[in-house]
């Protein structure tokens, strides 16, 4: 087709997405919406494959694909112009209950011709836990509504009794039904501009376009893989939640222009509702693949058919019905996209050509904490805290990774400020920083992660609860690649009441300033007392090469803005120095006796 | 690094060989890691360290039973690789298919 009206359409149809993500995010009123960016929205041909994968998290390109085509297979001939299905179950197509799917199909004189399809983690689903992550559960049925395909709006008109069904179920009706209609609204204008790009230019050209964009990726992807070195990588992930020790492992294998992921090896399935099913493992594999291995080629099923995966059944990272999956957003899954980013970074290392397009693991453990209770007018809230968002980069061959600095599986995650959170909670911040030694040392440092304290602070009821999930906090997640320190561990401490009183937490600076009882906790229902604060420390990037290589310099640079400690400065990256600077016949005396010393400490293998 | 290699299976490890018989190398000085066909790890020098016991202590979680695992180059000492690791666990394999 002519170059010029291919690339015209290719560009509609990213402008189309932004203006569908722009429309979700502004008409969503919740924090883990429109200022964590908790989003997805994405492009399907008429068949469900993924045109134009959208920003969000992007491990639910290929579960939204899933999702239509299930609805596909449900309704058959029974889809019509101006409907909108809803789509939430783990074992059909989504991830968890809570990320909840509404796709829409787009019909041109009659025709259905495509989809568009998004999804926002909606304030409540009605689990046993508040906030759509629930712990406790043991399975699916405990992990409130879940549908493999329901009606939501039929030829432009809200079901009613479906809408009033689902937001029966949930704790904060009106914050689920702004979040479903926000998902509405954001179908709706995909549908128009699709419709308007069509009777532009005619159903079979922009169709012909997507075709095209299909194998230009699949072609451009195939040429890439083809110019890196065959062979296989590996990595594991740890979880450790509940008293509950679980693996991933993952051997990655390139030959020509394809890849293999083997989760072979994986743990079995676990108790806890950290599992994920197949379309998740896959979801969460892609995460890391298309901003490492597709940054200028579009992500479409062109993009994924190089690709082939191998999950076990029963395992970890493709259980089985009834396993619960409540955390798998920051469990299983995310151990997933972790592993394929480190050994994607390690095939990327591993070519001259594409060296500097590797990266050490980013942000890799997700934490996930929802608040809950009466707010300061005495209205029930309920909503994440949204730090998790904000991340930390992985150290690349020629830089440090991004202190903050979000998430590789999603491109536009960010953080609330601070008083976004104390206006919708009763809790104040005693602070939020970098967090000093959270990345991971290298001759390019991860990016910092961060640390925060807060305290309830003029409550109604004397506190607020709180849900806590993730992957626990005894595993450093954040890999370093070519001999990078990974990312320090999460770590989640609730501090007791002082023996001073009530408000004696006000004036602390920093962990050490709090005067109670220190409880590491990291997963289930709790109450954060008044009195009582809540400390949370979340993980660095790792870091690239061998630290004993990085500039002294930039290392005493980080000690004097508080991103590196004297002591690691000097026993990790064997740098001497004071407020004149640094001592370089020290430092070199000092690196050369570190290196002596893993020689005489380590062992011959 | 050195720039005499082509073949690498991490920027810090080069090979060179055929099909089964591959020879790694540190990039950095050109020892050989292990004998002709062998994982490179078996030609390094592990040091395995528990979390507590990282400089800095913000890899202490309270906890034992979890390592950082370096692998070195048995001349220079370079830090080839790094692992988390619980006790027992087989190092993770890493390898090239050479023509």
């Amino acid at each position: 087709m002519d170059p010029m009206t291919f690339s015209i359409i290719r560009h509609r149809l990213f402008r189309i997405i932004d203006e569908a993500v722009i429309t979700l995010k502004h008409v969503s009123g919740t924090a883990i919406t429109n200022e964590g960016h908790d989003l997805m929205v994405s492009l399907y041909r008429a068949d469900g494959t993924l045109l134009m994968g959208g920003v969000g998290f992007l491990h639910h390109l290929t579960s939204a694909a899933e999702a239509c085509k299930a609805v596909i297979r449900r309704f058959k001939t029974d889809i019509h112009e101006g409907d909108v299905f809803l789509l939430n179950d783990p074992y059909t197509a989504a991830l968890h209950t809570s990320d909840v799917y509404l796709v829409s199909p787009i019909h041109h004189a009659g025709k259905l011709v495509a989809w568009s399809a998004c999804f926002v983690h909606v304030s409540d689903i009605g689990a046993m836990n508040p906030g759509g992550f629930s712990p406790d559960s043991r399975d699916i049925y405990t992990e409130g509504f879940s549908s493999p395909g329901i009606r939501l709006v039929s030829r432009g008109e809200i079901q009613q009794d479906v809408l009033d069904t689902i937001l029966n179920m949930v704790r904060s009706p009106e914050m689920v039904s702004l979040d479903l209609r926000s998902m509405i609204a954001c179908n709706n204008v995909a549908r128009e501009r699709m419709g308007a790009l069509i009777a532009k230019y005619g159903a079979d050209l922009v169709d012909e376009a997507g075709a095209t964009l299909i194998e230009q990726s699949e072609r451009q992807f195939r040429a890439r893989l083809a110019e890196l070195p065959d062979g296989s990588w590996q990595s594991r992930q740890y979880i450790d939640v509940n008293g509950e020790t679980a693996c991933v492992r993952l051997t990655m294998t390139k030959t020509g222009d394809e890849l293999l992921f083997d989760f072979s090896g994986s743990d079995p399935q676990s108790r806890n509702a950290i599992n994920c099913t197949k379309w998740a493992s896959l979801g969460g594999l892609f995460a890391p693949l298309f901003p490492l291995l597709c940054h200028d080629i579009t992500w479409n099923e062109g993009a994924i058919r190089p690709v082939k995966m191998i999950a076990p059944e029963g395992t970890i990272v493709n259980c089985i019905r009834p396993a619960p999956v409540s955390v798998a957003t920051v469990g299983a899954i995310q151990s997933v996209n972790n592993a394929a980013c480190a050994t994607i970074g390690k095939m990327l290392s591993a070519s001259e050509k594409y060296r500097d397009e590797a990266s050490a693991v980013w942000h890799a453990n997700h934490f996930a904490i929802f608040m809950f209770g009466r707010n300061r007018k005495g209205q029930y809230a309920i909503d994440i805290l949204t730090e998790t968002f904000a991340g930390a980069g992985g150290a690349r061959s020629f830089g440090d990774g991004v202190d903050i600095g979000g998430e590789m599986p999603n491109p536009i995650s960010r953080m609330a400020n601070v008083e976004t959170a104390e206006s919708a909670f009763p809790i104040l911040y005693l602070f939020r920083r970098r967090a000093k030694d959270s990345g991971g040392p290298g001759e390019y440092r991860g990016g910092t992660g961060g640390e925060m304290a807060f305290v309830p602070h003029r409550s109604l009821d004397g506190g607020m609860g709180f849900v806590i999930s993730g992957k626990g906090a005894r595993h450093p997640m954040s890999d370093g690649l070519a001999g990078g320190y990974p990312g320090v561990p999460n770590r989640y401490i609730r501090v007791g009441k002082a023996d001073t009183g009530a408000a004696a937490h006000l004036t602390a600076r920093s962990l050490d300033d709090t005067a109670g009882e220190r409880q590491p906790i990291s997963w289930g229902m709790s109450a954060l007392n008044d009195g009582e604060a809540l400390y949370l420390r979340w993980n660095g990037g790792g870091g690239y090469g061998d630290p004993l290589r990085r500039d002294p310099a930039r290392v005493q640079q980080d000690v004097e803005t508080g991103q590196v400690s004297d002591e690691a400065a000097r026993d990790i990256y064997g740098v001497i120095g004071d407020a004149s600077g640094v001592n370089l016949a020290a430092t070199e005396a000092r690196r050369k006796e570190l290196r002596k010393t893993r020689l005489s400490n380590g062992v011959r293998k | 690094m050195s720039g005499k290699y082509t073949n690498f299976i991490l920027p810090t490890v080069a090979v060179e060989g055929s099909r089964g018989a591959g020879q790694a190398y540190c990039a950095t000085c050109a020892t050989a890691l292990g004998e002709p066909g062998a994982h490179w790890k078996t030609g390094s020098v592990l040091t395995e360290v528990a979390l507590a016991d990282i400089p800095g202590g913000g890899y202490d979680t309270g906890f034992p039973g979890v390592f950082l695992r370096h692998f070195c180059c048995p001349n220079c000492g370079e830090l080839l690789d790094t692992e988390t690791s619980e006790a027992g666990e087989p190092a993770l394999a890493d390898a090239l298919v050479l023509s």
